[in-house]
């Protein structure tokens, strides 16, 4: 039986499995092909390539979701479950809103490589929706670092800003130790079962199957298989102790990088850990539960504690992921079927809210990455107030505040880990976010109730000064004669779609800037595609703490992958 | 006679030779090699477990070495991009030491 060579032949029926993964890839290697005919000055159409690219893979996920059989693909290595299709679903919104942000972004910050961006912001979406999808250790392995290699480039490629290199190096070095643990992990599964596809590592552990299981349990082979998968995936989620680089790589990346990995590489990370640990390796759970426990907790009051202290609201929101990525390891210590359905909702309001919050920050940053800070955001209620009402929203969801959908996601993720017996994770789960709700609030306080200090000094108030003069001049992007000529043929280039949004309210707040606080006024006023972005963040923000129904029922549908 | 001990100890060994180094450098290239020579650790230690599941059915028993072919197909992969990066870094700052390459700090 050896002897017989050893085939497999895909089918049509695989292929149609992995449609979303497929027009992704597609769009990308189309967006890579197109990025040599199109010139310099018109690269902002890639950006729609990409958008209608999306657009299609969502389409691909609602036909799957439908019409799909939940079958394993290609000898079962990748799966179309709801599981999959959910994540695919929330990386595709937030790849979507990623590249909204990109234009106005890349117009302002210098980036030249404009095809190498989005071709990689496709790439790593298709990487987080096959580590998602992935129903084999390998492939598991392969969507983590095809995510991982585009989003190391996408943290570096502002070549004139040193912050982001050091972003993308400290990014490139922690992630791929932490990628060559987790291997190690996997090689010691394999080394323990005999098999690295998903299924069969859990049929290896079902009762009966090796009776020597139940007495002697596999030793210290699968413990250790077990711990490194464990610390592997802790980095990757960005948990305490393993979260030293989370705030400088968010800080450092651009933006729009930012707001789309931050909630990416999470969704992706989480789902996957989900499968080897809840779902794969579930019936050895009296072994990692008590692990994740103590993960989970360390990861709610250490991110919640840094937070507190941070003036940057940039690196804020970082160590805010790190705290969120702790209430998501609650439900992954809970170990329900029930929690893992809060996980998946928790991963779909963090989604919606982050990607806002990320989007105010991109809106507010100057062009030499400041501009962030606490100070910058006092008395912003007067000066933009359609920016400072979109992140009170978000904050206010961030924080947990009823009815907006942190607090649906809030809701669940504690509700099962009460109903779980694990009133202890709870407990400490709803005492952080008290804290959680004082930095959050503290911005809004910043907002809405003090008044704007002048404190933004050197480069920011020369960008400033140099922007009113524009202004004057009737330039429409005041703000990009400060950072050099580089940006020139950029700018020209995203015009189609990053037309300025020349409303009369920026336009007037702006005056009043000019005669209140120059030094502050440098942030330039919203593209279209940010303007969309936001929108669509702040109303889906709203829309799923009012009607949480479809989300809750698609992630409950997914979760029952874990009672079969 | 070389049996799956070896394989495993070997790929032990070259692991921790390798996290220490990761750990302890602060020479990019050195880190990057490090990382490089785990990788090739856990190489070690799936071919040696794929060579040892002789009773296996033909497919299972290769996972292990088709695992390995991956892992070195992606292992360039990302050497190139680090370097590429360090590259990139080391003209803008003439240092590759990532002790000095640290603008950022909470």
């Amino acid at each position: 039986m050896l002897n017989t060579p050893f085939t497999y032949m895909p089918t049509g029926a695989d292929w149609l499995r992995i449609l979303p993964e497929l027009i992704v890839f597609g769009a990308a290697l189309l967006v890579l092909l197109a990025d040599l005919f199109i010139p310099n000055g018109r690269k902002g159409w890639l950006a729609m390539v990409c958008l209608l690219g999306v657009i299609a893979a969502l389409i691909g996920v609602g036909y799957l979701l439908s019409n799909g059989d939940s079958q394993t693909a290609f000898y079962g290595m990748i799966s179309d479950d709801t599981l999959a299709l959910f994540s695919d679903l929330l990386i595709l919104f937030a790849v979507g809103i990623g590249l909204l942000y990109s234009p106005g972004y890349i117009e302002r910050h210098a980036v030249t490589r404009i095809g190498e961006y989005y071709g990689l912001m496709l790439l790593a979406a298709l990487g987080m929706m096959l580590m998602a999808s992935a129903t084999n250790l390998m492939l598991i392995f392969v969507g983590l670092e095809a995510l991982s290699l585009s989003l190391y480039i996408l943290c570096a490629i502002e070549l004139t800003r040193f912050r982001s290199q050091e972003a993308g190096m400290k990014y490139f070095i922690l992630s791929s130790f932490a990628s060559a643990i987790l291997l190690y992990g996997m090689a010691m599964l394999y080394g323990s079962t005999g098999t690295t596809s998903l299924s069969g590592v859990q049929a290896f552990f079902a009762p009966g199957r090796h009776p020597f299981l139940a007495t002697s349990g596999y030793g210290p082979l699968l413990l250790a298989a077990m711990g490194l998968l464990g610390v592997g995936f802790c980095f990757k989620v960005s948990a305490i102790p393993f979260q030293a680089w989370t705030p400088d790589v968010y800080v450092g990346a651009p933006t729009s990088v930012t707001a789309f990995m931050s909630v990416g590489t999470k969704v992706a990370a989480f789902v996957a850990l989900s499968r080897v640990f809840l779902l794969a390796l579930g019936a050895q759970s009296d072994k990692w539960e008590p692990v994740f426990w103590i993960v989970a907790i360390l990861t709610m009051l250490g991110g919640n504690l840094m937070a507190v202290v941070q003036r940057d609201v940039k690196r804020l929101l970082a160590y805010s992921s790190i705290a969120n990525a702790g209430y998501m390891l609650v439900a992954i210590a809970t170990n329900t079927q029930h929690a893992f359905s809060g996980l998946l909702i928790f991963l779909a309001t963090y989604t919606v809210m982050n990607v806002g919050a990320f989007g105010i920050v991109l809106a507010l940053e100057r062009n030499d990455g400041q501009g962030t800070t606490l100070d910058d955001f006092a008395g912003l209620a007067k000066r933009r107030p359609g920016v400072a009402a979109a992140m009170a929203i978000i904050l206010f969801a961030l924080a947990g505040v009823p009815p907006s959908a942190g607090f649906v996601g809030k809701y669940y993720v504690f509700q099962a880990a009460i109903v779980g017996n694990h009133i202890d994770l709870a407990v400490i789960g709803i005492l952080t976010s008290v804290l959680g709700m004082y930095y959050y609030l503290r911005v809004i306080w910043a907002m809405y109730f003090t008044e704007p200090r002048n404190v933004s000094g050197g480069a920011g108030a020369i960008a400033a000064t140099t922007g009113m003069a524009g202004e004057d001049e009737g330039e429409p992007e005041p703000a990009d004669a400060a950072s050099g000529a580089s940006v020139a043929p950029v700018r020209a280039g995203t015009a189609t779609l990053a037309r300025p949004v020349t409303s009369r309210r920026s336009a007037n707040s702006r005056t009043v800037v000019a005669t209140q606080a120059p030094a502050e006024s440098a942030a330039p006023p919203l593209t279209l595609g940010t303007t969309v972005a936001l929108t669509l963040a702040v109303v889906l923000t709203v829309a799923l703490g009012l009607i949480p129904g479809p989300i809750v029922m698609l992630a409950e549908q997914a979760a029952r992958l874990l009672g079969q | 006679m070389v049996t799956l001990n070896s394989f495993l100890v070997l790929g032990a060994i070259l692991f921790c030779i390798g996290l220490f180094g990761a750990l302890s450098k602060r020479n990019a290239v050195a880190i990057l090699m490090s990382i490089e020579i785990m990788l090739n650790a856990v190489n070690i230690t799936l071919v040696g477990y794929s060579s040892a599941f002789m009773g296996h059915t033909h497919g299972e028993r290769l996972t292990g070495q088709i695992f390995a072919i991956f892992i070195i197909t992606v292992a360039a992969a990302e050497a190139a991009v680090a370097l590429a990066m360090i590259i990139a870094i080391y003209r803008r700052r003439s240092t590759i030491d990532i002790g000095e390459i640290n603008l950022m700090r909470w």
